[in-house]
Formats: structure tokens, C-alpha cells, sequence
């Protein structure tokens, strides 16, 4: 192609998981087929014991990504530097090949809910979010990722959809996206919005990672647990992701109710298959 | 104030008092909708904290039941909100907590064995020492024995308590097999927390030895440490004491004051 734009992603990594603690010495001993791990930074944001033991080992042989819940970018209180400076030092540390966070906010006045709050989706945050991610990636000095969370309310100010807004952030502030499918998922459901038109508004040149997990249906509304298996309805999206993305570095997210690692290891092949399947129908298109 | 943090205070005050008014205002639904929206966020930042909590608190939670230290955690949460992103320094103040808390006035040693359970808490991420080699101290001349000082483990806390806080913790511990029976009223004491192979254990030290270690880890010369210990007990070789402490990784390096 004559006009080749500027390449924004590193080069994918394939099918991973998060690393999860009870599964460090299974790791090390069987040496699982999986293509690279994500880390909860925070976990490892201490001065030593057993999860900076085992992360030392586990990066001998994987590649890893850092991923962060306490970067609150969307508060409305300064940015906390003593974060940055722990998660730059990590970085330094870890080397990951990339680190994301959250679009949301996790506290104000210094209290911390350790959740994922979502925004409104105003002007006025999205140019808040945009001058904080570019401060953060100054501080890092690499583009940081955002992934959208699954959400509760809806704000009556909001002034543009999920979308709009993220696509805005990652564009104005040049930063990438974590796709979080089942997000996605949870979100329209809870919104009654369509997840596909939602994926179909994401700029393909800034998703640089999938998650996938499970969550619980509480009937009129969905809870983003991670504690359950995908369900079919996200695999099937993922599927209409991997056709408008390509091959993006993809995982499966399980915080609780963790299961052994074979059962991760079989729900990850099954991401494999779909996208396998996917991109060789596109292929032959 | 910005609309954006009016919005955020709001969301923080429906969280953690309950008034919904101020948030609900901002929603779309009806009434009983934007309630049930909002109790959600108000479900899960209870729950993410009182999680912290149980891992931090494992004892505690074996020693009041799992309903009454829901109870208790959702009051200390509301007392002593997170104020650092690192969920890991959430609870420090639980301990102080329950001394006061009328509820728990019938387990007179519950705030003792939560200090003791923040120690191993902090224990199992503290920063790694390798030991040190005995023979290093071969090269200290003897003149100079007096002078020594050492360093505590990271890894390692010293803990008192008026109650037998250590039986009361590992016959608690999951992997306990051994004997069950439990003295209360078998007096104070004197405990080191230690890691071994990221592993948190906690063993009971003699007074003498542990008042030693005590004031070796305040930076006191071994001298000093030797007096305090040998006045408390004045068997104790305080050599092979200082062997041991090596040994064990406790204490994991020296210098000669000046
Ligand atoms: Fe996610």
C-alpha cells in the first residue's frame, strides 16, 4: 500500500491468560501452551515474597503484559503520582510489553472504592481523561491501553454513547484499547444497547488486546463477576471482533471461583478455534 | 466544582452512607431502578473490601464466624475508608478497631491476634534477605563483639500480647493437624513472625531471647541486648542464642557501631 499509515500496535502475542496466583506452580512445572500472561500490577506492586518470586520465573519463559485497577484515570482528584512512580518502577522491572488500565474511576477526596466507577459521557470528562492519559504516557513514556468496563448506571448528562466516547479518548490522547468483550456484552444488556454497533464504532488501528470472561445474570441485570465460564453470546461476538480486528492478542479473565488451569487451557483453545476459523473465512473472502 | 466531580462526591456519598438521593438525581431509570443501580456499586465496594479484609484477617474470621466479621468489616469500612489505591495497606487500623468495638468486648484477645495477623500480612510481601554466613562473624575481632549491630529480617516482625496469641493463631491456621487444646488463660506472649519459603509462620521465643531480639531490631549493640536478655534470664548463653537467631534467618546482617 502506497500510503501506509503510522503502525500504532505492537506485534500481537497470541491467546493468554491472567496469571493467578494458584496456578504459579503449575505453571513453572508443565509449562502450559500459553502465548503470554497478564498481570494484576498492583499484585506485584510490593517490596518481595512469594508473587515477585514467581513472576521473576514465569517472565523467564512468557511474555507479560501489566494491567492496572488503581490508576483511576477519570477521578476528578489529581493524578496520584506515588502510583505512577511504583507502577513506572514495576515497568522497569517487569519489562511488559504493554500496560493498561481502566476508563473509569475508582475514588475521590483520596477514598478508594477499589471498583470500576464509569464516567459520564460529557465533554467535559472526555477532555479531563484526554489531558490525564497524555500526562500518564509522558510519565511512562509508552501508550498506555483502556479498556471499557462493564457498568450499572447510565448518567442523564452523558452526551455521547460508551462508544463515541471511547474511541474519542484513545484517538485525541493517541492511546490504545483493551476491548473487554464481555464487557461489552454487560453493558448492553444492562443498557439495552447493541453490542455489535458498539465494536463496529472502535477504530481497528488502536485495539491492541481482548479480554474475555464470564459473569453472572441476575435476571434484570448482568454483574460482571469473572467467575464463571464465557458464555455462547460472547464467544459470538468475539467472533465478529476477530473479523473486524484481525488478530488481536486475546485472553481469558478469571478473578474468582478459579478453576484449575486445564479448564482455562480448554477455553482458551476454543478462543483459538473461533478466531482461527474466523480470519481463515476473510481470508478466502 | 466541576460537574464531573459533583458527581463523582455524590457517587462516594451513595456508596458509603447509604443517601441515594444526591446520585439518583443524576440517573436515568425510574425510583426503585435507580435504587437497585446504585446498590450494585454499593454491593460490590463493600464486598471488594471485605474480601481485603478476610485475607488479611483469616483467624479472626475463624474466631467470630463468618457473619459477625461481615459485620464488623462493614463498619470498620465505613470508619476507616481506603485511602491508598494499594488494596494491600487496606486494614492496617483493624486491630485498633476492635479493641473499642462493644461486640467483640467478650473476646478480650481478638485485637492482639489481629496485630498479630497484620505482621504476617505484611510479612508475606515484605521485601526478600538472603542470610548471612555464620562465618562472618569469625572475622569480627573480639573487642568489637560488644559494639555489633544487627538487622531484622524484612520479612520478620517481633509481637507481645497479655494472651497466648501464638497458640490461638496456629491452631487457627488452616493446615493445623497437631493439638487443638488452647489455654486461654496461659498467659502473655512473646512472638516472632517469620516467612519460610513464602510461607508465614509464627513461633513463640522465650521472653529473655525475644526482649534481646527486641532491642537488637531498635537498633541497641548486641551488649545491650545481651544485658536485657541475661536479666531476665541469667542462664541463657547468649552466644548460641545469636547462633540460632543467624541460623534462622531472623537477624540477616551485622555492622560495628562506632
Ligand atoms: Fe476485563
Amino acid at each position: 500500500m502506497p500510503h501506509h499509515a503510522e503502525q500504532l500496535l505492537h506485534p500481537p502475542l497470541g491467546f493468554g491468560l491472567g496469571l493467578r496466583i494458584p496456578h504459579y506452580e503449575a505453571i513453572l512445572e508443565s509449562r502450559p501452551a500459553v502465548d503470554w500472561f497478564e498481570v494484576l500490577s498492583e499484585n506485584y506492586m510490593v517490596p518481595g515474597g512469594k508473587p515477585r518470586h514467581y513472576l521473576d520465573r514465569i517472565r523467564e519463559n512468557y511474555p507479560i503484559v501489566m494491567h492496572g485497577v488503581s490508576l483511576s484515570i477519570g477521578s476528578s482528584d489529581p493524578l496520584n503520582r506515588d502510583y505512577l512512580k511504583q507502577l513506572k518502577t514495576l515497568t522497569d522491572q517487569i519489562e511488559p510489553r504493554w500496560i493498561s488500565d481502566h476508563l473509569c474511576w475508582t475514588g475521590v477526596d483520596s477514598t478508594n472504592l477499589h471498583d470500576l466507577m464509569p464516567l459520564p459521557y460529557t465533554e467535559e470528562a472526555l477532555q479531563h481523561v484526554v489531558d490525564r492519559v497524555s500526562a500518564v504516557q509522558d510519565i511512562l513514556g509508552c501508550r498506555l491501553l483502556l479498556e471499557n468496563v462493564s457498568s450499572y448506571v447510565t448518567y442523564k448528562h452523558s452526551e455521547m454513547s460508551e462508544w463515541d466516547f471511547l474511541r474519542e479518548v484513545a484517538q485525541r490522547a493517541d492511546s490504545l484499547l483493551l476491548l473487554d468483550i464481555n464487557n461489552i456484552y454487560v453493558s448492553s444488556f444492562n443498557h439495552g444497547f447493541d453490542p455489535v454497533e458498539y465494536i463496529d464504532a472502535i477504530p481497528v488501528n488502536r485495539v491492541q488486546q481482548f479480554h474475555l470472561a464470564g459473569h453472572r445474570n441476575q435476571g434484570g441485570c448482568i454483574i460482571d463477576t469473572h467467575d464463571e465460564p464465557v458464555i455462547d453470546r460472547v464467544w459470538e461476538l468475539y467472533e465478529h471482533a476477530v473479523r473486524r480486528f484481525g488478530a488481536v492478542s486475546t485472553m481469558i479473565e478469571r478473578d474468582d471461583n478459579i478453576p484449575p488451569l486445564e479448564e482455562l487451557l480448554a477455553e482458551l483453545d476454543r478462543a483459538r478455534h473461533i478466531a482461527k476459523q474466523a480470519l481463515t473465512q476473510i481470508a478466502d473472502a | 466544582m466541576s460537574a464531573l466531580r459533583d458527581l463523582q462526591q455524590d457517587f462516594m456519598t451513595a456508596v458509603f452512607s447509604a443517601k441515594k438521593a444526591a446520585l439518583a438525581r443524576h440517573l436515568v431509570g425510574t425510583a426503585s431502578e435507580r435504587a437497585w443501580r446504585i446498590d450494585i456499586y454499593r454491593n460490590n465496594a463493600v464486598s471488594n473490601l471485605s474480601s481485603a479484609l478476610e485475607s488479611a484477617y483469616p483467624v479472626i474470621v475463624k474466631l467470630v464466624g463468618a457473619e459477625f466479621f461481615r459485620y464488623a468489616a462493614q463498619e470498620y469500612i465505613s470508619r476507616y475508608p481506603s485511602v491508598s489505591g494499594d488494596l494491600h495497606v487496606f486494614g492496617e487500623a483493624f486491630g485498633a478497631f476492635l479493641a473499642p468495638f462493644p461486640p467483640a468486648a467478650q473476646l478480650p484477645y481478638l485485637p492482639d491476634v489481629a496485630r498479630l495477623e497484620w505482621l504476617c500480612h505484611k510479612a508475606y510481601f515484605a521485601a526478600d534477605h538472603a542470610p548471612f554466613a555464620l562465618d562472618r562473624l569469625k572475622q569480627v575481632a573480639p573487642e568489637h563483639y560488644g559494639r555489633l549491630q544487627f538487622r531484622l529480617n524484612p520479612a520478620c516482625a517481633l509481637f507481645e500480647s497479655a494472651f497466648p496469641v501464638d497458640r490461638i493463631w496456629q491452631v487457627n491456621q488452616d493446615h493445623h493437624t497437631g493439638d487443638q487444646a488452647l489455654d486461654l488463660s496461659s498467659g502473655a506472649a512473646t512472638v516472632v513472625v517469620k516467612r519460610e519459603m513464602y510461607r508465614v509462620a509464627v513461633n513463640a521465643l522465650p521472653r529473655s531471647e525475644w526482649c534481646g531480639l527486641h532491642a537488637l531490631s531498635t537498633g541497641h549493640t548486641f551488649a545491650t541486648a545481651c544485658d536485657v536478655a541475661l536479666q531476665i534470664d541469667p542462664d541463657l548463653d547468649p552466644g548460641a542464642a545469636l547462633r540460632r537467631w543467624v541460623e534462622e534467618a531472623i537477624l540477616v546482617d551485622f555492622s560495628i557501631s562506632a
